[in-house]
């Protein structure tokens, strides 16, 4: 999923950096963007979380974000930042990534945790989630503003930079001697 | 949504630095909760590591014990064999030596009687000692039979009163684990009646919810589960050594404890026993 992730953004970026023409797009692509990303950390925390309850109520909210999300793509007018969005998907990461922070540290066989590929994918989460909610919330009323972009574009960089460096990070781990604590890891 | 209609009424000048200070908040939020994770992850770790220590330290502590009983008990082997069957069996040969033919016919009649007589007291020598390896009566008859038996031998004694009630065996355990159980009870015993001074045993078995107990009270001097503890880290202690690398074989529990009146000591041996575990 990071993987495709990563994919996905490379092509995007590559093809906005490429072509000035599709700049006037850049918050549609934005958006859609934001749909692909909530759509694939859904299925990889859905994947990692364990809790037959929290799932359920992940499903419940991943129904509900889709069909927000959605309509907020085609209702939205194409040039200005939709913030509402960002912004929550952001806070959905966050609670997922303290559930499943949580849910590690109550299992007494999950030990090195630091060790396994989902648990920097995690942090890669959390942390890109939590620096970037504040941005996102103003953006749509500031983004316009030179001081601000200048501020958000530094800000989100950085962490869109740190994000994909702890994915690759993630990538690399060799997970072969702990394959078995983790219920990602697990072969069915 | 809130803070979006605050911020829309808000001083844009001061939109940087609540940016600033709330990205680093958030920030700080995140770095902190991973790295409470992983620290307190790493003190599981060393936690475990301890208790995996501790563990591997107790199973060799239990390990030397069991070596250093069986030594013991093939040395008590040897000593009896060597010392009252060798000799008798020395004796008899002298009766039945080559001059035997040359005596006269009741000289002959005596020398052979004599060497039968030697014979029997060495046949019944080596059936003790066959005995305390494995009591035919728990062999045939059971582990309550068994401990009804040892107790008729203490009590037999008139210094104790040993008694005993078993309330629940109409089934028995597997030969292994009763005589392992047996084995227990006899140096639980053993212990009572070298070091507590006690004036009764009792043990009483009852069997609930696929678990087998063995219940040992007595009204001497006892100990508790933390004078266990604290012989299980000294060298002392072989007997209760054994006793607990036996409940371990057994994956049974052992406590020791004071009786809720305070006037007795209390043996429990809690055995899980699965229905197919016991037979007929």
């Amino acid at each position: 999923m990071v993987f495709f992730l990563a994919i996905y953004s490379i092509i995007v970026n590559f093809f906005i950096l490429s072509n000035r023409q599709l700049w006037q797009y850049s918050f549609l692509i934005g958006r859609i963007a934001t749909i692909v990303e909530f759509s694939l950390f859904s299925i990889f925390f859905f994947r990692v979380i364990e809790s037959r309850t929290f799932k359920k109520g992940m499903v419940a909210i991943s129904i509900l974000m889709a069909a927000y999300l959605i309509y907020s793509l085609i209702t939205f007018s194409n040039n200005s930042f939709d913030s509402v969005p960002s912004g929550i998907t952001a806070m959905v990461f966050f609670i997922y990534c303290i559930f499943y922070l949580f849910e590690r540290v109550r299992d007494p066989t999950s030990l090195f945790l630091y060790s396994s590929p989902a648990f920097w994918i995690v942090v890669a989460i959390i942390i890109y989630s939590a620096g970037t909610f504040f941005p996102f919330i103003y953006a749509q009323d500031y983004i316009n503003k030179s001081g601000f972009n200048q501020e958000y574009t530094l800000i989100h960089s950085t962490l869109y930079i740190l994000k994909n460096l702890l994915f690759s990070a993630a990538m690399l781990i060799s997970d072969k001697t702990i394959k078995s604590s983790y219920p990602m890891n697990k072969k069915k | 949504m809130i803070l979006l209609q605050i911020t829309n009424q808000s001083n844009p000048l001061n939109i940087s630095g609540v940016l600033f200070f709330g990205t680093m908040g958030m920030l700080a939020l995140a770095i902190g909760l991973v790295l409470f994770i992983i620290f307190h992850q790493r003190r599981v770790i060393r936690y475990q590591l301890q208790l995996k220590e501790m563990e591997e330290e107790q199973q060799k502590i239990l390990l030397n014990a069991s070596i250093r009983w069986q030594e013991e008990e093939r040395q008590r082997i040897a000593a009896d064999l060597h010392d009252d069957a060798g000799p008798l069996l020395a004796t008899a040969r002298l009766y039945l030596n080559e001059n035997l033919v040359k005596q006269d016919i009741s000289t002959q009649l005596q020398s052979i009687y004599n060497a039968k007589q030697i014979i029997d007291d060495t046949i019944q020598l080596i059936r003790n000692i066959s005995h305390s390896l494995m009591p035919p009566t728990l062999k045939n008859f059971g582990l309550e039979s068994a401990v009804n038996d040892l107790f008729q031998k203490i009590s037999g004694s008139g210094s104790m009163n040993a008694s005993s009630r078993f309330h629940d065996y109409r089934q028995r355990l597997r030969p292994e684990q009763e005589l392992l159980v047996f084995r227990v009870i006899q140096e639980l015993v053993n212990n009572i009646l070298k070091h507590s001074n006690a004036s009764f045993i009792h043990v009483t078995q009852n069997y609930n919810a696929d678990k087998f107990f063995i219940r040992l009270h007595h009204d001497g001097r006892g100990i508790t589960q933390a004078d266990v503890e604290r012989l299980n880290k000294s060298a002392l202690g072989l007997g209760l050594k054994n006793i607990q690398s036996r409940a371990r074989v057994l994956q049974a529990k052992i406590d020791f404890e004071k009786d809720m009146s305070q006037t007795y000591y209390k043996v429990t041996l809690e055995v899980p026993v699965e229905e197919y575990e016991m037979i007929t």
